[in-house]
């Protein structure tokens, strides 16, 4: 059913970062990665770090003006300035909590809530990416430059390669940590009955959770406040798309039906995902605890984390197990027809599925 | 909620759709003030015609189980009290005789009995 786990790891002393999703890892708490992969986890991405952060500012040292230029006006030229010494001493500190954030994943046993690791993985790399990639771009800019003050606008594909380039680096890092099977073993979809002959059925379950009202209504009036009152517009414009953001996430509608399971989000019922019953390989009922799930809202990523949850209170939730290995879980009221139905359909669309 | 309908049963399907709803909302399911899902959405998901889902909600409408409103939705209005009453008693009379040990068909025998 799961290509990628049948097939031999193709590099077992685990010293590269591509391998490892899809490689199920022995289940159970407390277990660890292999030494060669540990210290992969760890020494790949500070190489990367290295080489964009403090390597440019030791090659090209004599190439610098004694000072650079390293923060930008909104009309184009520089209007900031800091010792290369001063980057070098961010870039190596930015490394510095990287190596400490990677080493703790790498070496810890894994009791805890396994979204810890990626997640820890992942904001140390975009943190740390973040700050090397800004030196390499200050460099860029001020190199064979007299004086700061000469050096051009920061090119706004500088900016785009940074923050693309630090994600880049942060997935990848985190999806070189093999995932943990959670959850309840499968319980397939053998005794469900396929739907009869001119057959239909849809099911539709809801939830809403009024307290997550609460913090979206509040950031949309802080963010309103400040847009007429405040200094500054940033806070304002970050903070009311912020509030209709979370209120998307305080209620869900549930709708399983002959395509599959389709989870709408919010009071327009907008946006919506979809999982088609090609994707789908069972459906159960499960609880869902917060804890271990990350918390509350959409937690995880079926791409990078292969689990995902929409997680709006403690308690039963429909649960799904994907062909590609990933699960994905929503908390929902009384979802045992929901699931009962999605595994009729799925004989339904039975032996045709390969 | 669960909707289902059979389109080899020679009753009307948007009778069988009202007819759900309707189980739906006695069962307490759905109760007043949800909103049940746009005619467009359960057609599609049933794959059905949307006019047919319109007319069950239509029906329900008439009967003052729903309230349809253009651009608002379809809101469950009340729960019929009657029948909600009698699936409440039904309920209660399944734990009451499972409690004195009667089996299913005995109980179905004893409801028998009464029609």
């Amino acid at each position: 059913m799961n290509p990628s786990a049948s097939n031999p790891d193709p590099d077992p002393t685990g010293t590269s970062l591509g391998p490892g999703r899809g490689r199920q890892p022995e289940p159970g708490p407390g277990w660890h990665l292999s030494a060669g992969r540990a210290l992969a986890v760890v020494l790949l991405p500070t190489l990367v770090l290295v080489a964009v952060g403090p390597l440019p500012l030791l090659v090209w040292r004599d190439r610098l003006p004694d000072r650079l230029a390293s923060h930008w006006s909104g009309s184009g030229g520089p209007d900031g300035s800091m010792s290369p010494g001063g980057l070098l001493v961010a870039t190596v500190a930015a490394i510095v909590v990287a190596v400490a954030g990677l080493g703790w994943v790498a070496i810890s046993r894994r009791r805890r809530d396994p979204f810890v690791y990626p997640i820890v993985t992942f904001l140390v790399l975009v943190l740390a990416g973040m700050v090397c990639a800004a030196a390499a771009s200050i460099v860029a800019v001020n190199l064979d430059h007299a004086d700061w003050r000469d050096a051009g606008p920061l090119p706004w594909w500088h900016v785009v390669l940074m923050i693309s380039g630090s994600l880049v680096l942060a997935a990848a890092g985190a999806r070189a940590l093999p995932s943990v099977p959670v959850g309840p073993a499968p319980t397939g979809t053998a005794a469900a009955t396929p739907l009869g002959v001119g057959e239909r059925a849809v099911w539709v379950g809801t939830l809403t959770n009024r307290w997550l009202l609460v913090p979206s209504v509040a950031l949309s009036v802080v963010g309103l406040v400040w847009l007429v009152v405040g200094p500054g517009r940033w806070v304002g414009l970050t903070f009311v798309p912020l509030g209709l953001a979370t209120s998307v996430l305080a209620t869900v509608r549930v709708t399983v039906d002959r395509r599959g399971l389709q989870v709408a989000y919010g009071p327009l019922h907008w946006p919506r995902t979809r999982f088609p019953v090609e994707r789908i390989e069972s459906a159960d009922v499960i609880e869902v605890h917060p804890t271990q799930w990350g918390g509350w809202g959409y937690r995880g990523s079926i791409r990078l984390m292969k689990r995902a949850a929409v997680v709006l209170r403690r308690g039963p939730g429909l649960h799904l197990r994907l062909r590609d290995g990933s699960e994905f879980a929503v908390t929902v009221d009384h979802p045992e027809p929901g699931a009962e139905l999605l595994n009729r359909v799925l004989v339904a669309v039975g032996p045709g599925r390969l | 909620m669960l909707i289902q309908i059979d389109t080899t049963n020679p009753e009307a399907i948007y009778r069988q759709i009202a007819a759900q709803v309707r189980r739906a909302v006695a069962a307490g399911d759905v109760g007043p003030g949800d909103k049940l899902p746009s005619a467009r959405d359960l057609a599609a998901s049933l794959d059905v015609n949307m006019h047919t889902v319109r007319q069950a909600y239509a029906e329900l409408q008439r009967d003052g189980l729903v309230d349809v409103r253009r651009g608002r939705g379809v809101t469950v209005l009340a729960t019929a009290p009657g029948r909600a009453g009698a699936h409440d008693l039904a309920r209660a009379l399944v734990a009451e005789a499972r409690r004195h040990g009667l089996s299913n068909s005995e109980i179905l025998d004893l409801v028998e009995e009464h029609l």
